[in-house]
């Protein structure tokens, strides 16, 4: 059976659409509600949006925004940026949010994770982990693209699965945007090492890479931002979303 | 207004997406927290999404537990769990040690780990009608739903099984015993199916 989950991510910065190259230069794309309402009538699989800077600027979450967004999608959609208390949770739940990705937030403080899992139940809190090789040392996890944080991926991956994360959204930063495939070995190892679901980000340029990612580590989840708002070689806008017969037909 | 379909309001539960799929149905519905609304109500529907046993002491610190359970014995109102809303209405659970309200003859157990079937089991997956019902078995698509869940639902009475889906067993994804309709999967972000499930339950389940 196919049970692959093939996730479009969205990023919005100031309520805008935009896509990253190695979490730079932000392209502008459009408008989040439009790109949402459309991605619904694709009937894609699920959907994340991640607000890049909402963590780091501290500006309060428009939740009447994300409500009306919310409507817009009959199918599982997952929101990250500046959840950082429980009642933020709270409310983000209540206005059709049913899955919430905690990075900041967790890295500051892995009880915030507990404390979700607690409430909500494993399979509504994802944690989201960006990371970077660096030389001699393995991969680090980073927040806000810059910083590094104290943790190796492996490390803290268990350490969210620990705290009661249900799934673990794993973006390789260096290959943000670039459409050239998963990191597939670094997925292979993670893989090993925890027994939540995961689903694989940063790199995706076509359904193949998916499927090089499910075979080498049994990996079923794909995030893909690039493959799903731009189209051709040039990169025009275009949201988009492979059709079930192209699904089966490359994971068959 | 029509009489609207009431949504049971304990603190629990993505409310507003499930209103929000029956809203775009132009079906009527109601969120609440009040046992008499509960108790007059002509359909229920009973989210959940948490732990069993925070559901079950929210739904009896804020006085529904009673109203709930006099709606669904005495007065037959048709109830539709969803998810958690489904695990509380079998006798217990593995994941708490309070019991549900055991309405139908079934318990919840939880999904073992296995290196290929990760838990908590979330994702869309295929459904598999178990017997003649008015819903599953008339549907002539291939039919799928949203699931996000680490419990399962067994049922000890085979005849209250309507339909099945498998993950990394075969468990029971949606009952029916008389009144009383419970559903693993999430209709409301189902999308297409999960629109024909929620129009089934307010449009036809029921409905003599």
């Amino acid at each position: 059976m196919n049970n692959v989950r093939i996730i479009p991510s969205l990023l919005m910065h100031n309520k805008k659409l935009v896509k990253t190259t190695r979490f730079k230069n932000p392209q502008y794309i459009g408008d989040p509600i439009n790109a949402v309402r459309i991605l619904n009538n694709l009937f894609v699989d699920e959907i994340i949006l991640l607000d890049i800077n909402q963590s780091s600027t501290h500006l309060p979450i428009d939740f009447e925004y994300l409500k009306n967004l919310a409507s817009e999608c009959f199918i599982p959609i997952c929101y990250g940026g500046g959840i950082s208390s429980l009642e933020t949770a709270i409310t983000l739940y209540s206005i059709g949010i049913e899955k919430l990705s905690i990075h900041t937030a967790a890295i500051k403080d892995l009880q915030f994770i507990k404390q979700l899992s607690t409430h909500f139940g494993s399979q509504s809190i994802v944690g989201a982990i960006d990371y970077k090789p660096k030389f001699l040392q393995g991969c680090k996890v980073v927040v806000h693209n810059k910083k590094n944080t104290k943790y190796t991926l492996i490390d803290y991956a268990q350490m969210l699965e620990e705290h009661g994360a249900g799934e673990l959204l794993v973006n390789a930063i260096n290959r943000d945007g670039l459409m050239t495939g998963y990191d597939l070995d670094m997925l292979a190892t993670l893989s090993e090492k925890v027994s939540i679901p995961i689903i694989a980000s940063g790199g995706a340029g076509n359904l193949h890479h998916m499927k090089d990612v499910l075979h080498k580590t049994g990996i079923n989840a794909f995030a893909a931002g690039s493959l799903f708002v731009y189209s051709g070689n040039l990169k025009a806008v275009l949201i988009n979303y492979p059709s079930r017969q192209e699904i089966k037909e490359t994971f068959c | 207004m029509e009489n609207p379909i009431v949504i049971i309001n304990y603190g629990l539960g993505n409310l507003h997406s499930i209103s929000n799929m029956l809203t775009r149905l132009n079906i009527p519905t109601m969120i609440t927290n009040d046992p008499q609304i509960i108790l007059n109500a002509k359909k229920l529907i009973l989210p959940g999404v948490g732990a069993f046993d925070t559901a079950v002491q929210n739904l009896k610190t804020s006085n529904l537990w009673d109203s709930i359970n006099d709606a669904v014995t005495k007065h037959e109102t048709p109830i539709l769990g969803i998810c958690l809303g489904m695990q509380l209405m079998t006798k217990n659970s593995e994941e708490g040690q309070q019991s549900g309200f055991g309405w139908v003859d079934a318990s919840t157990k939880k999904f073992q780990q296995h290196k290929k079937y990760k838990v908590p089991h979330i994702g869309w997956n295929f459904v598999t009608p178990i017997k003649h019902n008015d819903f599953f078995t008339h549907y002539h698509d291939e039919l799928k739903f949203y699931f996000a869940h680490s419990y399962y639902v067994e049922c000890h009475q085979s005849n209250d099984i309507m339909a099945t889906s498998e993950y990394s067993k075969q468990f029971t994804c949606a009952f029916k015993h008389n009144n009383i309709l419970g559903v693993q999967f999430h209709p409301e972000k189902s999308h297409q199916y999960g629109m024909a499930f929620l129009k089934y339950f307010a449009e036809q389940f029921q409905n003599e």
